[in-house]
């Protein structure tokens, strides 16, 4: 075909393209599709800065925190002191009170505590960072209508959708690799400060730290499945939020008043584990968190670990089961 | 057949409407086939249906004799282009066509070249956001031809186009099927179609109305053809008309509308009464005309 008035901008036919062939399995190519999609765009560095500098601050609330209870721990104080001499409490009365006092400042305990505390630093808004990402991956298919290109070079859409959660994940990883690197170079050098051991190596906090990279994982999968509940952009990153911080201690509110007001049984209050941020932390925990007293005031312990784990990972499950069918059923359009 | 598309028995039943009613149609490759229809008649579904995007509540759609979602290398088989602002608005406009190489494993030095194709190389690493309508369109069609498609499918491309971005689609999608492969474009604008298609399916309310060669569908009602004649000797002309058996009105700026015979038997009617012509036109009705009638039939 011959055009005369050849425009600037080229209304030239189609010349016989190459011939292109695809290479690659399925799944490579569309989980680098997906981090593609992240890389080209602002997202993965904005919240990728709002990571460190929360990583940041929770390691000097954290390191604040360790300093204390670990001089505490080292000058248990004088239980008769400002009393008259002879006049302070009862010989058994000061036992009681040394004792609770070595309980709650046992050196052992504080520094696996501390330890594993400063190694996850910033995993609090880590998680809400890596939902939110994890959210924006879907939503942002339908806010800027790249759900039709994307399903059209792909139209199997659990496919799609698997591959959305296996670059989330990923995402995730990378942001717990990076702050625990900074945590952990951050956290030993605080110990070496303060003379005591890094407890690197001791099982519970090693388990924090790996658990801590599964609470980043199960946590961006769930916001992949809020991202394909609610598809408008606004409503799934607000409901998100909201739900993370919100939800955290509406939830637990709910739990305390039920043990107070309806049924006074410890399994009310260990049952909070359910709420998913309880989940995560009672996961990473190197002993089971304090989650209330009796009337006798006797701590109730929350549940152990790997409950956590298994909640956390049930509603990861669902959420990507939940969002892979209604993804299969929904019309593009 | 390769590149042929085959809907058949098409229906998608939403809860208050019924957006596309048992259609049936063949779209044949090294052809521009129009898909026609007023706004809301169905044609956006329809195409959604075909690309396995919506899903029917009835009948089928195979594109070389598969349907969409069954054929192993879908960009490969169809190229399609259903936004015009279908990308991520801080992307660059070559990111978004990497993005779309790493799902379908062509290698990243393809985008650049379907970029080339249509003309926007020089606006490779501008950002979305900043790209034109026209250019916008243009991106739809290089992302729809990454795989070297057999089969293009476009939804109203002359949306928001200035006159010479239409220019460049039509040359554009009339090279593509001289290639022996199929367009397939759907649009309200008639006066394209005219000029773009061979083939033109038209539909209304979600039903087929009419489809076949663009010629013969306007040809097709030849028989309201009019002849237009203008002379000073209005009234003798008119008599001798109505004996050879026409059908004559006057329209308004004093020229004859002639129904029923055809322009020789006017001019040899106008030399038996010796009447002056100053105009003697065989007016052909447009698919314009035929769209409007049968639409709205």
């Amino acid at each position: 075909m011959t055009t005369v008035t050849q425009s600037t901008t080229g209304a030239q036919p189609p010349a016989p393209t190459p011939a292109v062939s695809p290479s690659g399995s399925t799944a490579v190519r569309l989980v680098r599709a997906e981090i593609l999609k992240l890389w080209t765009t602002n997202t993965w560095w904005i919240f990728g800065i709002c990571a460190l500098a929360a990583t940041g601050l929770a390691l000097l609330v954290n390191g604040f925190q360790a300093d204390y209870e670990i001089g505490q721990a080292h000058n248990p104080p004088n239980f008769n002191e400002g009393f008259p001499p002879g006049q302070g409490p009862p010989p058994e009365e000061i036992a009681r009170q040394q004792q609770n006092w070595a309980e709650q400042f046992n050196l052992g305990r504080i520094l696996l505590t501390s330890a594993a505390n400063l190694y996850t630093s910033g995993q609090f808004f880590g998680l809400m960072f890596v939902m939110l990402i994890g959210t924006l991956i879907v939503t942002n298919e339908f806010h800027h209508q790249t759900a039709t290109a994307t399903f059209l070079t792909t139209p199997k859409r659990t496919e799609v959708i698997l591959a959305k959660l296996g670059g989330a994940v990923g995402i995730a990883g990378v942001f717990w690799l990076v702050s625990t690197i900074i945590s952990i170079s951050v956290g030993v050098a605080f110990f070496a400060g303060q003379g005591e051991t890094n407890s690197l190596g001791e099982w519970p906090v090693t388990r924090a730290i790996l658990f801590n990279l599964l609470a980043y994982a199960i946590w961006a999968v769930l916001g992949v499945g809020i991202g394909v509940l609610i598809r408008s952009q606004l409503g799934a990153t607000l409901t998100g939020g909201a739900l993370y911080f919100l939800g955290l201690f509406l939830a637990q509110g709910v739990f305390y008043l039920i043990y107070a007001f309806l049924i006074k049984e410890e399994w009310v209050l260990k049952a909070m584990v359910l709420v998913p941020g309880v989940a995560s932390s009672v996961m990473i925990a190197p002993t089971p968190p304090i989650f209330g007293n009796t009337n006798e005031g006797a701590p109730i312990y929350g549940p152990q670990w790997w409950v956590g784990a298994l909640v956390l990972v049930g509603y990861g499950v669902l959420a990507g089961a939940i969002g892979t069918l209604i993804t299969r059923k929904r019309d593009i359009s | 057949m390769e590149g042929q598309i085959v809907v058949s028995g098409l229906t998608k039943q939403y809860p208050k409407v019924r957006a596309v009613d048992d259609l049936s149609f063949t779209v044949e490759p090294g052809r521009v086939t129009g898909f026609l229809g007023p706004n809301g008649s169905g044609k956006t579904t329809t195409l959604r249906m075909v690309l396995n995007l919506v899903t029917p509540t009835k009948g089928t759609a195979t594109i070389s004799g598969v349907r969409y979602s069954a054929l192993g290398e879908p960009p490969g088989t169809v190229g399609a282009v259903l936004e015009a602002s279908s990308a991520h608005k801080g992307r660059t406009g070559r990111n978004h066509l990497r993005v779309y190489c790493a799902a379908a494993g062509y290698p990243t030095k393809r985008a650049d070249e379907v970029l080339d194709l249509v003309g926007l190389t020089p606006a490779a690493k501008r950002k979305f956001k900043g790209y034109s309508l026209g250019m916008r369109q243009r991106l739809g069609i290089a992302a729809a031809m990454l795989g070297d498609p057999k089969v293009l499918i476009l939804d109203e491309p002359a949306n928001g186009l200035d006159p010479e971005g239409i220019r460049w689609m039509r040359e554009f999608l009339r090279a593509f099927a001289g290639q022996g492969k199929t367009v397939f474009v759907s649009s309200h604008l008639l006066s394209e179609m005219e000029q773009l298609a061979d083939d033109v399916i038209i539909i209304a309310t979600g039903k087929l109305i009419a489809q076949g060669r663009i010629d013969q569908i306007v040809d097709g009602k030849s028989q309201v053809e009019t002849v237009r004649v203008r002379t000073p000797q209005a009234e003798a002309l008119t008599s001798e008309l109505l004996k050879a058996g026409a059908v004559v009105n006057t329209n308004g700026n004093g020229a004859l509308s002639v129904v029923g015979i055809d322009a020789p038997t006017v001019g040899r009617a106008a030399l038996a009464v010796q009447a002056e012509l100053h105009e003697l036109v065989t007016e052909k009705p447009d698919l314009e005309q035929v769209f409007l009638e049968r639409t709205q039939a």
